[in-house]
This record gives structure tokens, C-alpha cells and sequence, in this order.
């Protein structure tokens, strides 16, 4: 990136609740700066992100829990089993 | 006064907000809200003889929708990839993050924080994996936002990282 290209810098959170876009322009006593407010373009796309970013954390929980319940199972079946064999060993 | 730009580098929810938060404002919330965009902190720092002003960047993390966006990462004197110690893959997508900032903001200090060092029974990243990277060069630190374990070293060690660039 060559320091004559105009650069933009989205969505800046300037303090509780403002947002900016921030487009950064070379001028010749320095740089040019025009911020244009994007509070509610924004808010309106952290209220999808977050429900997005909950739903995939849900469904990683979700993976775990089964994940668990599953290696629980086999150890049961593992066990039962074994307990099974055990029995017909002693009838023997 | 030497100011230092440092960004915060990782996927979705793996705990860049809380970190920031924990070290400038020594807070800590349950709350999850999603960061969009950048959100800039500062806190000055003693490193050794000198005073630095970090400026933190807490950049929107990754997630299916939302990549890293390279123009936050101008200017920066080094940055943290955070993964989060209780979900695997956010290791992964830290590694292929550190290549993605490399190749926009050439070689930088960095370290890698494996964030939720509190919730040891649901972790998932293995120590192997962690040696390998620290055999490679890589600093990586344990940390928690929650209890501040390891927060405040990793901050003022990056600190005084960017400080021997300088050098
Ligand atoms: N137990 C525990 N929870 C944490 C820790 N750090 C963050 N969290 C929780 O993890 C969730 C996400 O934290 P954030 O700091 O918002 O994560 P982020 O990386 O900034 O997320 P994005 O902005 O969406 O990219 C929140 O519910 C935090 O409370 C930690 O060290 N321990
Ligand atoms: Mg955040």
C-alpha cells in the first residue's frame, strides 16, 4: 500500500456507541480525514453477528455434549459386556 | 512518549475483548458481545527505563461471514494471536492468521495466547501441539481474562518486544 492511496478503515468504534468509517486521504499539509457515522449500519450487523457467533458456540457445545454422552455409552456397553462374559464364565 | 499500535488477532469469541478489558480496566464480564470492526484502547506502560503508550486494536474476530480485514493491521509494531484453549480449532485458524498478517505487515513480534487458562476441564488444545510451536520460535502464553493469569506478562513482554525492534 503506497502512501498516496486514499485508505479506509471500517466500522472504528469511537466511544460507547458511535462508529465511524474512516477514510484517510494524503493532502498537502498532511492527511485528510472524513469520518462518516455508521452507528446503525453497525448495530444492525452486531446484532447478526452475535446471534451467528452464539449459534455456532451452541452447536460446539452441542458437538461436546454428544461427544461425551457417546464415549459414555461405549464405556457402559464396555463394561456390561464384559460383566455379561464374566457371568457365563462363573455358570461354567 | 513512544507509542506502540498493537492488534488483537484471533477468531470469534475467543476472548480478544476480555483480554483488552482485563488489562487496561482490570474487568472482566461473562457477557459475550460480539466486537464489529476495531475498537482502540490505550494504556501506558512502564517497560524497563522507557514509557510506551500501547494502543491496543481489538480487531472484529473470524468467523464464516467476517475475515480479517488487512487495512487495521497498517502500522503496527506487533500483534497477538489469541486462541481459545477450550475449542481446538481456533489454534488452527491463529497459525493460518499469523501467515495472513505476515503477508500484509511483513514479520512483526507476536505471541500467541491459548485464552480460558480457567476452564481446565474443558480443554482441548493438546501441549504437544503447543511445544511444536514453541520449538518453531513462537512465545505462547496461557492466559485467562477471567482470573488475569498470565495477562499482564504477556502485555509487557510483547511491550518490550517492540521495543528491541526499535534497536
Ligand atoms: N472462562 C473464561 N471465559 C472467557 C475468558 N475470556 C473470555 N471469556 C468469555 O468468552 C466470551 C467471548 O469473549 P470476547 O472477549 O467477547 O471474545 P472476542 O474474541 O472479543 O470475540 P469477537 O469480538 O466476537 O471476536 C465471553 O463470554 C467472555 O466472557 C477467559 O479467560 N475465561
Ligand atoms: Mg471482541
Amino acid at each position: 500500500m503506497s502512501d498516496s492511496e486514499i485508505r479506509f478503515l471500517e466500522h472504528v468504534c469511537l466511544g460507547p456507541g458511535l462508529v465511524a468509517n474512516i477514510f484517510i486521504a494524503p493532502h498537502k499539509d498532511g492527511l485528510c480525514l472524513i469520518l462518516v457515522d455508521a452507528t446503525s449500519e453497525a448495530g444492525r450487523i452486531q446484532a447478526m453477528q452475535q446471534k451467528g457467533n452464539e449459534l455456532v458456540l451452541c452447536m460446539e457445545r452441542l458437538r461436546k455434549v454428544e461427544l461425551k454422552l457417546r464415549d459414555c455409552l461405549a464405556q457402559k456397553e464396555d463394561h456390561s459386556g464384559r460383566r455379561s462374559h464374566d457371568d457365563v464364565k462363573s455358570n461354567d | 512518549m513512544i507509542k506502540k499500535k498493537i492488534c488483537m488477532v484471533g477468531a470469534f469469541a475467543v476472548g480478544k475483548t476480555s483480554l483488552v478489558q482485563r488489562f487496561v480496566k482490570s474487568i472482566f464480564s461473562e457477557k459475550y458481545l460480539t466486537t464489529v470492526g476495531v475498537k482502540i484502547d490505550k494504556k501506558t506502560l512502564d517497560v524497563g527505563t522507557q514509557t510506551v503508550d500501547l494502543m491496543l486494536w481489538d480487531l472484529q474476530g473470524e468467523d464464516e461471514f467476517q475475515s480479517l480485514q488487512v487495512s487495521y493491521l497498517r502500522g503496527s509494531s506487533g500483534f497477538f494471536l489469541v486462541a481459545d484453549g477450550t475449542r481446538e480449532w481456533t489454534l488452527d485458524k491463529a497459525v493460518s492468521l499469523s501467515e495472513k498478517v505476515e503477508e500484509v505487515a511483513g514479520k512483526l513480534p507476536f505471541m500467541l495466547l491459548i485464552n480460558k487458562a480457567d476452564l481446565p476441564e474443558s480443554w482441548e488444545i493438546d501441549e504437544n501441539r503447543l511445544s511444536e510451536l514453541t520449538n518453531s520460535g513462537w512465545s505462547v502464553v496461557k492466559t485467562s481474562a477471567k482470573t488475569g493469569e498470565g495477562v499482564e506478562e504477556a502485555f509487557t513482554s510483547l511491550a518490550s518486544k517492540t521495543l528491541e525492534d526499535m534497536k
